[in-house]
């Protein structure tokens, strides 16, 4: 341990240093701005207690349909050669780079009103919670995809040979042996793709809109609540960032490598 | 470096006229940049279009605006004193209508359908957050006409735009936007006037000073060239009422 510090150049901590204050100067800010004393009141409001309401159910909803089917997604990524898997990786994760908002535009494009959803079933998924876990999943589903991918990748495959060697089926293969090999990826890119959708705003407010109780999040409601109240705002910030440190700081612990 | 050399470099020649405006004004303040530039060669008007208390709250933090336009004169009242720089000049006026998607079939009992009409049909209906220019206007006409009925989904947008992109995309039933949006649209939403209780907003252009005074000069010169007759016509065009 010793002699591997002494070998870290003073300019890599010089960088590591900056990248910490970058990091943490905005936070330290918004905790200092923070209206503490009424934070309670401030927090206990109506639309305050929807948008936590909100944003838990969808956060959720949309790392639970990330991960189930994700994984399959990610083995398929991982572990079958066809043509055209460089594209679909593309397609998997291009959510990633692409602005949420152009993401947002494109689900109305497939699932509005007067897309391709409205025009099969005539009634779009805009301003239902139905169309905010939609575009939540679209935009945390990579994140899981590729933590997965590369736990699949790594694994050589002997195991899956010799479970099937002794006459185990390819479903029973996948369930008893790939993924409980490919765990902690699953759980980190689970806890990775809740974050995303815990902190989604683009695609949310283009697509399904602000409708207080149904689409409204956290993230939708401190964009509003900056228009009329600042401290209100600031509050919400702050319940936001608690949310994601307690959820990043208890996982890392118990489930994460913590080398 | 490069920073120091490029950013002051245009404005203290004082080409860059840096304007803040309302994002009702979108269209209108393009026609106007595009004839003002041509006409001044050199001059080079930057607008910054937005949500009009977003702007105001940049300014107040800051933010290199030489004019600032926001779509109610109201908004003023926020900015630090010190940085108004002289009377606000008074430009135009636009009012609150309420759009629905073009082609929507309303029950009415006239041959127009009345605003109570159009909420009593509509599931749904976009409109500005309350503490907006364009939300301060729709809860005055609340206000104003009692017992209106509600759409079971109501979405609350940042911005005038937003809700003009909801209605003109169809994805609600309908919304409140300023007279002159539902003019962008034209074709794709129908207008429903408020009548006499719809609100009327005013827009006003100041000089935010004193950072700058080179560009403060220049955002003089572009104020009046649109309080000019050849400013005012622009705005007549794109639907604006006359100051």
């Amino acid at each position: 341990m010793t002699r591997a510090r002494s070998r870290t150049p003073v300019l890599v901590h010089l960088g590591a240093g900056v990248a910490v204050l970058l990091l943490a100067i905005p936070l330290l800010a918004l905790l200092v701005d923070v209206p503490w004393v009424s934070l309670i009141e401030l927090l206990s409001t109506r639309d305050s207690l929807d948008a936590l309401r909100v944003s838990l159910i969808v956060s959720l909803l949309a790392a639970a349909i990330s991960v189930v089917l994700g994984v399959p997604l990610a083995y398929l990524l991982a572990r079958s050669y066809f043509p055209g898997r460089g594209i679909l990786r593309a397609i998997v994760t291009v959510p990633l780079v692409l602005p949420p908002v152009v993401t947002g535009v494109a689900l109305l494009s497939g699932f509005g009103r007067q897309g391709w959803f409205g025009r099969l079933f005539g009634t779009g998924l805009p301003l239902t919670t139905a169309g905010a876990v939609l575009a939540a999943t679209i935009v945390s589903m990579p994140f899981l995809v590729i933590s997965v991918e590369g736990a699949f990748r790594s694994g050589d495959g002997r195991l899956e040979l010799m479970a099937s060697s002794l006459g185990v089926g390819p479903l029973e293969t996948f369930w008893r042996v790939s993924v409980p090999v490919a765990r902690p990826a699953i759980v980190a890119g689970a806890v990775l793709a809740w974050a995303r959708a815990l902190g989604e705003f683009g695609a949310t407010i283009t697509f399904a809109g602000s409708v207080q109780g149904v689409t409204r999040t956290l993230p939708l409601e401190v964009v509003l609540a900056y228009e009329q109240n600042t401290d209100r705002a600031l509050a919400l910030s702050v319940l936001l960032l608690a949310i994601s440190l307690a959820v990043l700081i208890a996982l890392r612990g118990r489930f994460l490598p913590s080398r | 470096m490069s920073l120091v050399l490029l950013t002051p470099a245009c404005s203290s020649q004082g080409l860059t006229v840096d304007v803040y405006a309302g994002s009702s004004l979108t269209n209108v303040l393009q026609s106007a940049e595009q004839m003002y530039e041509s006409r001044n060669e050199g001059v080079d008007i930057r607008l910054n279009l937005g949500g009009s208390n977003t702007l105001s709250r940049q300014i107040a933090e800051g933010g290199g605006a030489d004019v600032f336009i926001p779509a109610d004169a109201g908004v003023l009242d926020d900015l630090p004193a010190g940085r108004v720089g002289g009377e606000p000049i008074a430009l135009a006026t636009n009012r609150l209508v309420m759009i629905v998607p073009a082609g929507s079939d309303i029950p009415s009992a006239g041959g127009e359908p009345t605003p109570t009409e159009v909420l009593d049909w509509a599931g749904s209906l976009a409109r500005c957050a309350t503490g907006v220019p364009c939300g301060d206007a729709t809860d005055r006409w609340i206000t104003a006409s009692s017992g209106l009925p509600s759409p079971g989904t109501i979405t609350i947008e940042n911005n005038v735009r937003a809700v003009l992109t909801k209605v003109r995309t169809n994805e609600v039933d309908a919304g409140l936007v300023y007279s002159t949006d539902a003019l962008v649209a034209e074709g794709d939403v129908e207008v429903v006037p408020l009548g006499s209780e719809g609100p009327h907003t005013s827009i006003v252009g100041v000089i935010i000073g004193p950072t700058d005074p080179d560009g403060d000069s220049m955002g003089r010169m572009f104020l009046d060239y649109l309080a000019s007759d050849e400013g005012r016509a622009l705005f007549r065009d794109a639907g604006f009422g006359q100051p």
